[in-house]
């Protein structure tokens, strides 16, 4: 590093031009600086909204269709609230596998303690089954948390509602809509005489089956009922397999057989659907597609939709015991078209407006499309060689413009980028040199006065105030400048230092390569984080790098390097800007940090100043020293995170 | 220097400014009147003063460079000194462009600023007494008669009496009549300053 001690007060010589030049280069630093901290500010504000936790407690194991659907569009609504920062941590209880008394109290035991300290603002529950786990041990899991509990049968919403959790706790009831849905079904199958019914053995399974079961004999009359709930899968698959003819099925869920093996209920009623020799009907939208022939089903979109907008109800400060119970609210009529044409039910029969789902088009139709796009294709080929051709002569006068008008645009964006850091420089060389300016001219004035022979000591007192007071004011602007950065709310989050260095490269690219200097990195990839402000460590590792950029200005171009060294050492992350430049003049090695030290014709001596500052601030350490093989090392060290 | 007719007019929005230049000009004898804006020194100062404006090109309202151009305007000739906090070329060129007497870039040292102010003051008093004088001259030049006018234009365009005469189609006598009077209504006792006066004000052919 070029480190040259000037004297500080050399930029009040009256010379203009030299006087010009420094302001203009000196402040280049603390101006990209500047920039990153009114970024900083701009993030901070979107930032220093309130954070809010949302905990969802899935009854199912992770890889379920609805609740991996529920996930996505949960994190997709919650991070668009405006209001607060919504974190969304998720648990998959699997409590259909392991739904034993003692499984589901450690399970509490360990969800009290891994959520002691990042206590959620609210609970959500999908299913029953994470309700009931919730209402366990007297209910003191998340005690005084409030719950939204999603996709309830009406009758566990019915039990909730009289539940001591109710105090705190509102939810959604998942509507099966089996009494309409059984209508239509017979419907579309006038001739039927047997109803099926299918159903696995959990008690989730019986919960779901109970209200159905009630309403499909009140839609079928007096029908005959075969009950193939509650079987062994073998057994369920076998009799489904040799059904009577004018046999529906209706299938609500298997999550566990009669001997306890557990399935998914879409990849249960897929083998259901298989094996049966009668149409199956269903109940819930994930199912379509897996072997039911469709209904009016309840919307699992209208479900999700409205547990984010009661969660962020509660969020926003409602008492989920204010909130009513909601009643399912949307609903889609949708067919699966291979179940139709499986039993051949045709389409004139189906409602209305009916959503149709797994269409296949007969050969012709399949590839009519691209018949007609072969022979659209051949013509437009045709033509377009044709066009080519003249393109081809079109394009070498283009290019040529494309050249000039590229030229222009870049022109352009230089002048842009230039003036408005004038503006900037301007403005504080205007703040600094109006104090300046009185100064010396009070004290010229007042050197005449006694030169003149006038010894009025009136006059003396009041040019000496006028000194003062101008040399505070001076004072107050550098002053304002430093706690500008240093203050600035500081925001402490965990960072990786390598990302900060990456992006700073990124924005200094275009400086590096008008000075020809070259960058290179050696960084830890597996480094841990450290908690830091962002936008300030990326102003310290920005002024190193400026640092040694000018440091190694000197050398020829092909001497101009720099590297970046990224490393964990004793519990500290350590990150070194070396360069080639011409080192730290020895004993200066800590004065290099002072405020206005500095060795350039056109530095104010801030950049290395606001580093420790920050750095400081960070209960971090920075140094230089000299290389052995020449140059300087600047370096930073802050404590990793997951070593504190 | 330390006229008792000379003012410097002091226009700056900045107090501490105000003050420290007010102090050096006074400890060089000047007198100095301080105004914090232009629209404060176009209400207040006497255009016509002898003297010189020191004026920040910076400042809220009307900035340096307008007032420069209102005072253009309003045909005042008093020389401007700008100040300036950052060297702005395009701006400067722009000024002296227009006749700015000098353009200087806070913080100034007191030599540079005062041989400033003195050279200006001295070559605008010098244009301040000719342009009076010529002044002078126009309105004398308004009481000749038409035959003494003609009389005056053939004297400054280097005619003998008597060619006169005959290009007037008059006496030699009447010629050297009219002659005096114009000599005397000008307020002139040679005809080489009579020439030299007609040539400032533009009347010499």
């Amino acid at each position: 590093m070029l480190y040259r001690v000037t004297n500080k007060i050399s930029y009040l010589q009256s010379n203009s031009s030299i006087y010009r030049r420094m302001i203009k280069h000196s402040l280049v630093i603390i101006l990209i600086s500047f920039i990153f901290f009114l970024a900083g500010a701009r993030a901070q504000s979107a930032d220093s909204i309130e954070t809010k936790r949302v905990l969802v407690l899935y009854s199912l194991e992770k890889g379920n269709v609805g609740q991996e659907r529920m996930d996505a569009q949960l994190q997709a609504i919650f991070s668009s609230n405006k209001t607060f920062n919504i974190k969304i941590y998720n648990e998959y209880l699997d409590l259909i596998r392991f739904p034993e008394a003692k499984q589901i109290s450690h399970l509490t035991d360990f969800l009290h303690q891994k959520y002691a300290r990042e206590k959620p603002d609210v609970v959500l529950t999908v299913l029953p089954p994470a309700l009931d786990a919730l209402e366990q041990h007297g209910g003191t899991l998340f005690k005084g948390t409030p719950v939204v509990a999603a996709c309830l049968p009406r009758d566990r919403a019915k039990s909730l509602a009289d539940s001591a959790l109710r105090k705190r706790a509102t939810g959604i009831i998942y509507v099966d809509n089996a009494y309409e849905i059984a209508q239509s079904a017979l419907r579309l199958r006038p001739g039927t005489k047997y109803i099926a019914f299918i159903a696995g053995a959990s008690p989730l399974d019986i919960s779901f089956k109970v209200p159905i079961l009630r309403e499909i004999k009140r839609a079928a009359g007096g029908m005959e009922l075969i009950d193939l709930s509650g079987l062994t899968i073998a057994e369920t698959l076998s009799r489904v397999h040799n059904l009577p003819p004018d046999t529906i099925v209706f299938n609500t869920s298997i999550f566990r057989d009669k001997e306890g093996v557990t399935f998914t209920p879409p990849e249960a009623l897929r083998m259901v659907s298989n094996a049966s020799n009668a149409p199956v009907f269903g109940f819930v939208e994930t199912h379509m597609g897996k072997g039911i022939v469709g209904g009016r089903l309840a919307s699992l979109q209208w479900q999700i939709e409205k547990v984010a907008e009661l969660a962020q109800r509660v969020l926003a400060g409602e008492s989920p015991a204010a909130i009513p119970i909601a009643e399912e609210g949307g609903y889609l009529t949708i067919y699966d078209w291979k179940e139709l044409k499986r039993w051949g039910i045709p389409e004139s029969s189906l409602p209305k407006g009916s959503i149709i789902i797994n269409r296949e088009l007969n050969i012709l139709d399949r590839y009519k499309k691209y018949l007609f796009a072969g022979a659209l294709f051949l013509i437009l080929q045709t033509v377009f060689i044709a066009f080519l051709i003249d393109t081809n002569r079109k394009q070498k006068t283009a290019s040529a413009q494309l050249r000039e008008s590229e030229e222009r645009y870049r022109e352009l964006l230089r002048i842009d980028r230039s003036s408005r850091l004038g503006e900037l420089t301007a403005s504080l060389a205007h703040e600094l040199n109006q104090p300046l300016a009185a100064i010396l001219s009070n004290a010229q004035a007042a050197l005449r006065f006694l030169a003149s022979g006038k010894n009025d000591p009136e006059l003396s007192r009041e040019i000496l105030q006028n000194i003062v007071q101008d040399d505070k004011r001076a004072a107050d602007v550098i002053r304002s400048l430093r706690s500008m950065v240093k203050k600035g709310e500081t925001r402490k989050e965990p960072v990786n230092i390598n990302d900060i260095l990456r992006e700073v490269i990124a924005i200094s690219r275009g400086e590096l390569t008008a000075h020809n200097v070259v960058i290179e990195t050696l960084l830890d990839e597996i480094l841990p984080s450290v908690i830091a402000d962002r936008t300030q460590i990326q102003q310290v590792a920005l002024n190193l790098i400026m640092n040694a950029m000018d440091a190694v200005a000197q050398n020829s171009p092909d001497k101009r390097k720099i590297i970046l060294q990224t490393e964990l050492r004793d519990g500290f992350v350590r990150a070194s800007v070396h360069d080639s430049g011409p080192g730290i003049p020895a004993e200066q090695a800590d004065s290099i940090f002072d405020p206005f030290y500095t060795t350039k014709n056109n530095g104010l001596g801030m950049g290395l100043a606001v580093c420790k500052s920050i750095i400081t601030g960070h209960e971090g350490r920075i140094w230089g020293e000299n290389n052995p093989e020449g140059g300087a090392t600047l370096s930073f060290a802050l404590r990793a995170a997951d070593h504190g | 220097m330390g006229d008792k007719d000379v003012f410097i007019f002091v226009i700056d929005d900045d107090a501490s400014v105000r003050k420290s230049l007010s102090f050096l000009l006074r400890s060089a004898g000047y007198e100095v009147k301080t105004f914090v804006s232009a629209e404060e020194f176009l209400s207040r100062a006497d255009l016509n003063s002898i003297g010189c404006i020191i004026l920040d090109v910076r400042m809220r309202g009307m900035t340096g460079l307008d007032l420069q151009e209102h005072l253009g305007k309003r045909e005042c000739h008093m020389p401007i000194i700008f100040m300036t906090g950052h060297g702005d070329v395009p701006m400067s060129v722009r000024a002296i462009k227009k006749g700015a007497a000098d353009f200087l870039t806070k913080p100034f040292d007191d030599t540079q600023l005062l041989s400033s102010v003195e050279s200006a003051v001295e070559q605008y008093t010098r244009e301040k007494t000719d342009l009076d004088k010529i002044q002078d001259f126009l309105r004398r030049l308004k009481t000749l008669t038409p035959r003494e006018h003609e009389v005056f234009l053939h004297v400054i365009s280097g005619l003998l009496n008597k060619q006169i005469a005959i290009e007037l189609d008059i006496k030699e006598h009447t010629v050297k009549v009219h002659r005096g009077r114009v000599m005397q209504k000008l307020g002139v006792d040679s005809v080489a300053s009579l020439v030299r006066l007609a040539e400032k004000a533009g009347k010499s052919k």
